[in-house]
């Protein structure tokens, strides 16, 4: 019972929404969001936060994101914890939300909460618009404004491009 | 046929300007050009040819090969010249230079291109190129002289026959460092005088606006110079901005677009490249090299009429070394706010 309610934590009512707790974790958080206004706010914000990612829509992250965020991922896994002691007290029986959140197992929930915070920004900032080069254009543009500027070999090199150019 | 000088007729300054060296042609090498240099012999010659195409009417056939990896392809273009307005025609397309409008007919499509006026001189060729002059082949049955010019190591760069009887542009081979023959047109028939254009751009075609600026917004750049082209025009289109730089014999044109490359949209054909750790997508036609990549959410689209090594050299001024991974992820989420 101890070991489970440790991680009654955010991942934990995301389970329980995704309805991938056992019975018996199942009956433990029904039990505690009874009881606790706090556990059932907590709720309606991871709630509210699946909500709102599933209503936009996914973008690929680019190059070498997953591999900049994991790294920082292990980076904060591995730092020192301010204040943290190595032989803290076994958990309660039952823990409030402010302590669930200096337990010791914060820094994953704060690194996965980074990781989400980030793929969030990913997803909803404006994504950059997406550009088709017109390139056969951009050959005739070329040819002409060379020629029109005083350029004495551009002069025929508008006749080049629809000699050939790819299509 | 020969016309009074027209103040502002692009295309027609290369083919047409070829009449006004024809008295010059008579007396050259001895008289045409005093005590000039041989350099500013070239440079002169090079010059009058920009005022040949505007001043004679003509048409004829040039042959267009170019190498594209390692094939080399070859088209043959009929090309009329009729006062002032110049018209290319490939197998039923067209391209119709007007003057300060260019016009493509690609099938039964119009598409008009429009051309920013120069905001800048065009710089002496003489400046980077070292230029001489020769006897030059015979083109089309027209005497011809050479003007040639080389790299700063002596390679020769490009070859460029001029009519001796008219100034017009005959011949141009633009070479590789190691001598190969890059791409090169070459007139095999040409008639001067009299004739007319077969075409005219529909009215109320729609046409690309494009204005020329003095410096360009926020996020695009726009260096002084690429290698040693200086830039000569800045101009402001719906989609980006037009750079176009010229070191007075070759010349460089830059697009840049805001947003992300979208690889799959480029032609078929082209092959990829990297330079200094950007990727580029490189493409060889009749009238120059494409390059187009992407940097910093800008996309870039570049064509030049310059030998491969000399535009390589020359683009690099907008490219960058390699950002790490954590510096692309930090551009990509707040490029979009400009916070970076």
């Amino acid at each position: 019972m101890t070991d489970a309610r440790d991680f009654l934590a955010t991942d934990m009512l995301s389970a329980y929404l995704d309805g991938e707790l056992t019975d018996t974790e199942r009956a433990e958080v029904e039990a505690q969001l009874a009881e606790s206004a706090e556990w059932r706010a907590e709720l309606d914000d991871v709630r509210g936060a699946r909500t709102m990612l599933r209503a936009v829509a996914e973008q690929d992250a680019p190059e070498g994101f997953w591999d900049a965020v994991m790294a920082g991922v292990v980076a904060a896994d591995d730092a020192p914890v301010e204040g943290e002691e190595d032989d803290a007290p076994a958990a309660a029986t039952v823990v409030s939300l402010d302590e669930k959140r200096r337990g010791p197992g914060r820094w994953i929930a704060t690194a996965f909460a980074a990781a989400a915070a980030v793929a969030l920004a990913v997803i909803i900032v404006p994504s950059r618009d997406t550009v088709k080069p017109d390139v056969a254009t951009a050959v005739v543009q070329h040819g002409a404004q060379g020629s029109d500027l005083g350029d004495p070999i551009g002069t025929i090199t508008p006749v080049g491009p629809l000699a050939g150019f790819r299509r | 046929m020969t016309h009074p000088p027209r103040p502002v007729r692009p295309v027609r300054r290369a083919l047409v300007g070829l009449l006004a060296l024809g008295a010059l042609a008579v007396a050259w090498p001895g008289g045409a050009f005093g005590t000039s240099s041989p350099s500013e012999q070239a440079q002169q010659l090079l010059e009058r040819t920009r005022q040949a195409a505007a001043t004679h009417d003509f048409s004829g056939w040039v042959t267009v090969t170019w190498r594209d990896g390692a094939t080399v392809r070859k088209a043959e273009v009929e090309v009329t010249d009729a006062g002032g307005v110049v018209e290319a025609r490939v197998n039923g397309n067209v391209v119709y230079d007007s003057g300060t409008r260019t016009y493509v007919k690609d099938g039964n499509r119009w598409t008009g291109i429009a051309v920013g006026p120069a905001d800048g001189e065009t710089p002496s060729a003489a400046a980077h190129w070292k230029l001489t002059t020769r006897p030059g082949p015979e083109v089309a049955g027209r005497s011809t002289t050479q003007v040639v010019a080389s790299r700063r190591d002596g390679t020769v760069a490009q070859r460029t026959a001029v009519d001796d009887a008219t100034g017009l542009l005959l011949q141009r081979e633009v070479l590789t460092k190691n001598g190969k023959v890059e791409r090169a047109l070459v007139f095999t028939e040409l008639d001067l005088g009299a004739t007319t254009t077969h075409v005219t751009a529909p009215a109320g075609l729609h046409a690309q606006q494009s204005s020329t600026i003095t410096t360009v917004p926020d996020g695009f750049v726009a260096p002084s110079a690429l290698g040693n082209a200086t830039l000569v025009t800045r101009a402001k289109q719906s989609d980006g901005v037009l750079l176009w730089y010229s070191d007075g014999l070759f010349s460089t044109s830059v697009f840049e677009q805001r947003g992300t490359l979208d690889w799959t949209a480029l032609p078929d054909g082209g092959t990829d490249t990297s330079m200094r750790g950007t990727t580029m997508r490189r493409y060889s036609e009749p009238s120059g090299t494409v390059l187009v990549w992407e940097r910093d959410g800008v996309v870039y689209t570049c064509v030049s009429d310059a030998p491969a090594d000399v535009f390589d050299a020359s683009v690099t001024a907008l490219t960058a070394p390699e950002r790490s991974s954590l510096e692309r992820v930090a551009d990509f989420v707040l490029g979009p706010f400009g916070w970076n």
